[in-house]
């Protein structure tokens, strides 16, 4: 399950992969749902949402959000676009 | 039946013989010879006086004898005219002068104002200088101004024993006529009375009320026996020279005065400054008065009259010519901060005092060309509110115009009604109303303190309240009772009036499509206790600050001395001031509230003071607390592409844009059938940021929608239409 694996931190505007997690990849669409969730529930609706989507395999991190480097390499089927760094998954 | 005119003048002579003048002391040798009576050319009564003379050159006043008066802060009404305006002089020469005297027979204790001349007065008929014609005139001069021309022992005011006017002459007629030169007719005082002199008018009937036109036809009678120089009439509107009382508390029969669609003026002239403007409306308890001015009918307001104060335009003042009372040569110079001096010439008398404004002009450095207020004038310095003039040497090519604000009062005392509509008020420096009256689509602007005392007032807008002299306005109104507004003040607005309503009495208050802007304060509570605004249908009270209404000592302090003033330390706002009454060996037992202070946030009892010459005094003030209450809705309806309301999924947060990240939410729920919606206390506009998501899993999803907005006194409501989301997992 992502959110086991995926964290936010919303202090930091961070996302990162538990140092625990299981190791499984998932797809940048799957990470864009979760997000895209979790920020639609009530009590994180004064957060700026994090990502956004071109297509169903360009993504965008947005409003000052990042994700780990690690993180990343937990990531398949698309582009994820954090500031100015474009990673391939 | 029309209106009945009375006036409330005494007569000092009418003028009809030469019985009782005499020549001034300040009238030139004998060239003038006699005084002499004239019937044909009278403006009142049976006949007027005269001199003539085609050759003679200098001044010549001519007095009359009086029972010893005191004329302090009285008006004089003098008519005068003057045949050939050839040869008068101007103004600064004293062209047509009003003396009043004190001493020995006939005064040698004299003062004189300068009242007319070529260059301000009367009618160019002619075609030539020679023959430009002028006519009767009256000229009112408040005695409390300083005079233009004064005897080496300036006459006693309070005692005058005689009274007349002057002309100036510059020399023979051109053509050689024997023109009948300066003639002079009745002669009137006011008896100090302030708003209480002027004209009466009473009686008048639904069917023929008194009107402004009863006034005049009174003042300016056919048979010329009145001629009370207080009601003119030029280009269709009324000028006033004076106050108006409408009824008697005496009165034996109702009044009725009902007027529409007048313009009435109070005269501009230039030798007026003082205060004594005014409109007074009185009662018999038996006999009522009623005033209309302008028409009501199926709740629209038409027809008003317009009241207006166009300001006393001064001598203006050109460093080459020196001003009304210097011909001579001088220059204007500012030295830096406040200051505009003149070398030739005395400010005061050429009417500039405190509350005048004057526009300068063609100063080197644009800082000192512009709009001031003068809140001091000596003979040879104006100083000005504004601190931004820098300083530039004297020179004759500059410029001062000056206007000073004229006032008027309006007064509405027991028995007596005043229904207003579509009227505009324009320099009323206070206003006085009563229960019974109403205010109705009223234009109010450049005035101050109006005390409506139960009046209704609708759909009315104030604006500019004038805190200079002689309005010195700090409020719009004053509200003395809880019952003053409710259902009574409604529909109107407040803009820019300093502080907008003054409440001095505790309790709440429904402040009804009230609406507030540019204002410092729109609401001062000077009550003492708490007072509580409920706004409803779009009023927008916003800014209030508390005022101190009382003190307790709590510790006396030493080394304390009676009139001591006290700072009140604490609190956030303008300080309140407390003065010391009364004190025991240095301790304070009792102090006075001398500046009440504007809080908006009240300090804490018991509070410590600075200032005054002991230490360690502490008091409990009486404050008052002001709430404000208007909710007004926010409103969030979400629709989907198709215009369907979305049910009950859609998570909508309404945030203040300045505060998103501190999670302090307006609205932050469901909707509810397609809609969320919550109640905010509005007090002023508010930046807002909308949030729409909806991503519940197993539902259909949309794009996180985010807007901005702002919540105003009708509150907010927006309709959002969500996209689908065909990228995120179902």
């Amino acid at each position: 399950m992502i959110s086991n694996d995926f964290k936010i931190d919303f202090i930091n505007k961070r996302v990162y992969y538990r140092e625990d997690g299981s190791g499984k990849i998932y797809t940048v669409r799957e990470l864009y749902s979760y997000l895209q969730e979790t920020f639609a529930e009530l009590k994180n609706m004064h957060y700026e949402i994090p990502i956004k989507a071109e297509s169903f395999t360009k993504y965008t991190m947005i409003n000052d959000w990042t994700i780990d480097e690690k993180a990343r390499k937990y990531l398949k089927d698309g582009t994820l676009v954090v500031s100015s760094i474009v990673t391939e998954h | 039946m029309a209106g009945t005119v009375t006036s409330n003048l005494t007569l000092v002579d009418a003028a009809d013989a030469i019985t009782g003048w005499a020549f001034g002391t300040d009238t030139t040798a004998s060239v003038f010879g006699a005084i002499i009576t004239e019937t044909l050319l009278r403006k009142q009564g049976s006949a007027c006086n005269k001199i003539q003379s085609p050759t003679a050159v200098g001044n010549a006043s001519m007095v009359v004898q009086v029972t010893a008066v005191d004329l302090t802060g009285a008006t004089l009404y003098c008519w005068m005219s003057f045949n050939s305006l050839y040869l008068m002089p101007n103004l600064s020469s004293s062209g047509m002068r009003i003396t009043i005297a004190s001493g020995a027979s006939p005064g040698v204790n004299w003062g004189e104002w300068y009242v007319g001349g070529r260059d301000v007065y009367g009618n160019f008929l002619g075609t030539t200088a020679a023959t430009k014609q002028a006519g009767w005139t009256c000229f009112a001069i408040d005695c409390n101004r300083p005079f233009d021309a004064v005897a080496a022992t300036a006459p006693t005011k309070t005692a005058i024993t005689a009274i007349g006017i002057g002309a100036a002459f510059t020399g023979s007629d051109p053509s050689g006529n024997a023109l009948d030169a300066f003639y002079w007719d009745v002669i009137r005082h006011d008896n100090r009375l302030g708003l209480g002199g002027g004209l009466t008018i009473t009686n008048g009937t639904t069917a023929s009320p008194a009107t402004f036109q009863d006034l005049y036809n009174a003042d300016n009678d056919s048979a010329g026996t009145n001629a009370y120089g207080i009601v003119k009439k030029a280009v269709g509107a009324f000028a006033l020279q004076g106050p108006i009382t409408i009824g008697t508390t005496a009165q034996a029969a109702v009044t009725t005065f009902t007027d529409s669609s007048q313009i009435v003026l109070w005269d501009d002239a230039q030798v007026r400054n003082s205060g004594i403007y005014g409109i007074t409306l009185n009662g018999a308890a038996s006999f009522p008065t009623t005033v209309t001015w302008g028409q009501f009918s199926s709740n629209v307001a038409s027809k008003g009259i317009s009241i207006l104060s166009p300001g006393n335009s001064l001598y203006t003042i050109i460093g080459a010519s020196g001003g009304k009372n210097a011909a001579g040569y001088g220059s204007l110079s500012t030295t830096a901060g406040s200051t505009i001096t003149r070398t030739v010439g005395d400010w005061t008398k050429d009417g500039y005092v405190a509350g005048a404004l004057v526009t300068t002009s063609g100063f080197t450095t644009a800082a000192n060309n512009g709009i001031f207020h003068i809140t001091a004038a000596t003979a040879t310095a104006l100083t000005i509110s504004e601190t931004t003039l820098v300083t530039e040497a004297g020179a004759t090519t500059r410029t001062v115009n000056g206007i000073m604000p004229l006032r008027w009062d309006l007064v509405v005392n027991a028995n007596s009604t005043l229904n207003a509509y579509s009227s505009t008020f324009n320099g009323m420096g206070r206003g006085t109303l009563n229960s019974t009256c109403a205010l109705r689509s009223c234009t109010i602007t450049n005035f101050g303190d109006i005390t409506p005392a139960g009046a209704t007032i609708d759909n009315c807008k104030f604006s500019d309240v004038n805190t200079f002299v002689p309005i010195s306005g700090t409020y719009a109104l004053v509200i003395n009772a809880t019952t003053d507004v409710t259902s009574k003040i409604t529909n109107s607005s407040f803009t820019n009036c300093n502080r907008a309503m003054k409440i001095t009495t505790a309790g709440s208050y429904t402040f009804s499509n009230l609406t507030f802007s540019g204002n410092t304060f729109d609401i001062v509570n000077a009550s003492g206790g708490a007072v509580t605004i409920n706004a409803t249908s779009g009023a927008n009270p916003a800014t209030f600050a508390n005022a101190v209404t009382a003190a307790a000592v709590v510790a006396g302090g030493t080394g304390y001395a009676a009139t001591n003033v006290l700072t009140v330390v604490g609190g956030t706002g303008t300080a309140a001031q407390l003065t010391v009454t009364t004190v025991s060996a240095g301790v304070i037992t009792a102090v006075s509230v001398s500046t009440a202070g504007e809080y908006t946030v009240n300090p804490t009892n018991p509070v410590s003071v600075t200032g005054g010459a002991g230490t360690g005094a502490t008091f409990n003030l009486t404050i008052g607390t002001t709430t404000i209450n208007n909710a007004v809705n926010i409103t969030v309806t979400v629709i989907d592409e198709a215009g369907a309301l979305v049910g009950n999924t859609a998570r909508v947060a309404v945030y203040r844009s300045s505060s998103i990240a501190d999670g302090t939410e307006l609205l932050l729920a469901n909707t509810v059938s397609g809609v969320a919606t919550t109640t905010f206390n509005y007090l002023v506009d508010t930046a807002i940021t909308v949030r729409v998501r909806m991503e519940s899993p197993g539902a259909t999803k949309y794009f996180p929608y985010q807007a901005t907005g702002t919540i105003t006194s009708t509150g907010f409501s927006t309709t959002v239409t969500l996209i689908k989301d065909l990228i995120v997992a179902p």
